[in-house]
């Protein structure tokens, strides 16, 4: 299993706040792996500059061996990279099924002329996306709610929503920033199998999260940042002992929420 | 409603309204009102461009008016000035505003949120400036005259009403490519870039590139209008090409219904009319004209196809119900 993202010496400076310094991180083909740390440790921060939201103040981002640090996030995005929301960022005006043909508009072959002048090609390959769509809605359990406007989709399926909608870009990784929150401990189960899933298509993933019960079942190592800098990184048995860990957020909460996982 | 019933609606009032634009004729014998039809359609193939950049991509644009004079004069210009055959004119006024619009598009777009109508308004009044005092290109203050009519094998289109259904077979033929771009992977790119452009970028869509894309296709329009305007009058001049008309077409478009291919049709072809109905109270008309607006912007965002919609939703639920109720007492 290769390195597929290396991130190297990343630090990013917002006007005189040290949001990341000197980051490096490492990510396996085929793995999942979860960046934690307290509020404000810069986890979003750091997905952001790897997806390319905004530039690192210095370092670089190696994707499948391609330095991609001056790349707009959209090209980003076509060489393979995928992320959520953490606030959902989900199109208002269209429904469930379009978000996911709307996110397959990169893949498309069928140039302009073939797509609006009616045309066997440009035929077949609307055909060919909605039948994609349909398959990744299956896929992820909101096949029958296809039509339904998205806004109306209860929460937790919205967040589900939101990860087909990642998926359906066909990446070769997918960052979930915070795909947890606000679940219930049964959703969060779904959620789970739901990556065991995405993985075994052979996506690899890297999530943000909160939730310690889904990190320390899922993940196959953890990078613990605090103020803008790795603390710790390792398997779960390891982070969950580590006492700079334990320390950075607020001591006795997470000790005992890890306690509660543990068993 | 579904996708199906949309369309279903979609379909149904562009037929009624192309119908009702094919009879008027008949019906409209006067010259002044004839005009008005014909202005009428003509506006609304600017407003169905208009919607590509405002509707679909959702970014106000408040120079159509300006581009539409661009179409006019490259048309006039080619067209008297330069001896060129009609629909060579055409063709040209067509990428000249094309070229303008992705030399102007480009930088602007590039930016988020609502610079588009910031850059816009300002070209608003250079370019009518522009036409107005360059005299020795444009014929400044007198404009261009004698602006031929088109030739279609053999046929002159002289004839005031033979002129008018070229255009109406015109505008037919753009709303059919507008609804194929609207349903294609672009009008959904473009809607996903309306709804959250940053998330549209996150999703791998070059945002800066459909945007210009729309404005193209919008200055495209623009161009077909401006070119009919101009022939169909046989004279231009650089006071047509005001900020007001400019915003007449957002209006029409809000009015009839924002997004929707023939909501640009039905609100350019209503307020076209309603316009020139209330000529008689001279510039009173305005604040019947900004009423209408109003009460439209507070009760349906999405004018009178959302309006429609509504109706149609609720005829549909009540159908529903009813079938329920009475299987349910079988």
């Amino acid at each position: 299993m290769g390195t597929i993202l290396e991130v190297s010496r990343v630090s990013k400076n917002f006007e005189g706040v040290q949001a990341l310094t000197n980051l490096d991180l490492s990510v396996s083909e085929g793995e999942i792996r979860a960046i934690i740390g307290p509020n404000g440790s810069g986890k979003t921060t750091l997905i952001n500059v790897i997806t390319g939201i905004f530039p690192p103040s210095s370092g670089r981002i190696i994707f499948n061996g391609e330095d991609v640090t001056n790349f707009p996030a959209y090209h980003r995005v076509r060489r393979g990279m995928a992320r959520t929301f953490q606030n959902l960022r989900l199109f208002p005006t269209m429904s469930v099924i379009e978000h996911i043909l709307a996110a397959q508009y990169i893949h498309a072959k069928v140039g302009l002329f073939g797509t609006i002048l009616p045309s066997k090609e440009g035929s077949l390959e609307e055909a060919q996306m909605y039948e994609r769509a349909m398959e990744i809605l299956s896929f992820v359990d909101l096949a029958d709610r296809a039509a339904m406007p998205a806004v109306s989709l209860p929460y937790g399926q919205r967040r589900v929503l939101e990860i087909a909608r990642a998926l359906a870009a066909d990446p070769k990784i997918v960052f979930l920033d915070e795909p947890a929150a606000g679940l219930s401990a049964d959703e969060i189960n779904s959620l789970e199998k739901l990556l065991r899933r995405i993985q075994e298509r052979g996506i690899t993933i890297c999530l943000v999260e909160h939730r310690m019960m889904l990190v320390m079942s899922v993940a196959e190592k953890i990078t613990v940042l605090n103020y803008g800098e790795k603390i710790a990184e390792g398997p779960p048995e390891k982070i969950k002992d580590d006492p700079e860990v334990i320390e950075a957020y607020l001591g006795r909460e997470l000790a005992s929420e890890l306690d509660k996982s543990g068993e | 409603m579904t996708e199906a019933r949309k369309r279903e609606l979609e379909r149904t009032v562009s037929i009624i309204v192309f119908v009702l634009l094919t009879l008027a004729p008949i019906f409209v014998r006067s010259q002044y009102p004839f005009f008005v039809l014909c202005l009428a359609v003509i506006n609304g193939i600017a407003v169905m461009g208009l919607n590509f950049i405002f509707g679909f991509a959702g970014q106000l644009h408040m120079g159509v008016a300006a581009f539409l004079g661009i179409g006019s004069y490259a048309f006039s210009l080619a067209a008297v000035k330069y001896g060129w055959n009609w629909w060579a004119a055409a063709i040209l006024s067509i990428i000249v505003v094309g070229i303008f619009s992705l030399f102007l598009g480009f930088p602007t777009l590039r930016l988020k949120r609502y610079y588009l109508a910031i850059m816009t308004i300002g070209f608003q009044e250079i370019t009518r400036s522009v036409l107005m005092n360059w005299s020795s290109f444009t014929g400044g203050v007198f404009g261009i005259q004698n602006i031929p009519r088109p030739s279609l094998f053999g046929l002159q289109f002289t004839d005031n009403r033979l002129f008018y259904y070229l255009a109406l077979i015109l505008s037919i033929l753009l709303y059919l490519l507008a609804i194929r771009i609207e349903r294609s992977r672009f009008g959904r790119a473009l809607r996903a870039v309306r709804d959250d452009e940053l998330a549209a970028e996150a999703m791998g869509m070059n945002s800066t590139f459909l945007k210009v894309f729309a404005f193209i296709w919008c200055g495209a329009y623009s161009a077909v209008a401006g070119t009919l305007y101009a022939s169909f009058q046989q004279y231009v001049s650089p006071e047509l090409y005001t900020s007001a008309y400019s915003f007449s077409f957002v209006s029409m478009l809000v009015f009839g219904g924002i997004g929707s291919v023939p909501g640009a049709v039905l609100g350019a072809t209503a307020l076209t009319v309603l316009m020139e109905l209330l000529r008689f109270m001279k510039q009173w008309y305005l604040v019947i004209y900004a009423a209408a607006i109003i009460v439209i912007i507070v009760y349906e965002p999405y004018g009178l196809m959302g309006i429609l919609t509504r109706m149609r939703t609720k005829r549909l639920a009540a159908a529903e119900l009813s079938e329920g109720a009475r299987d349910a007492s079988l």
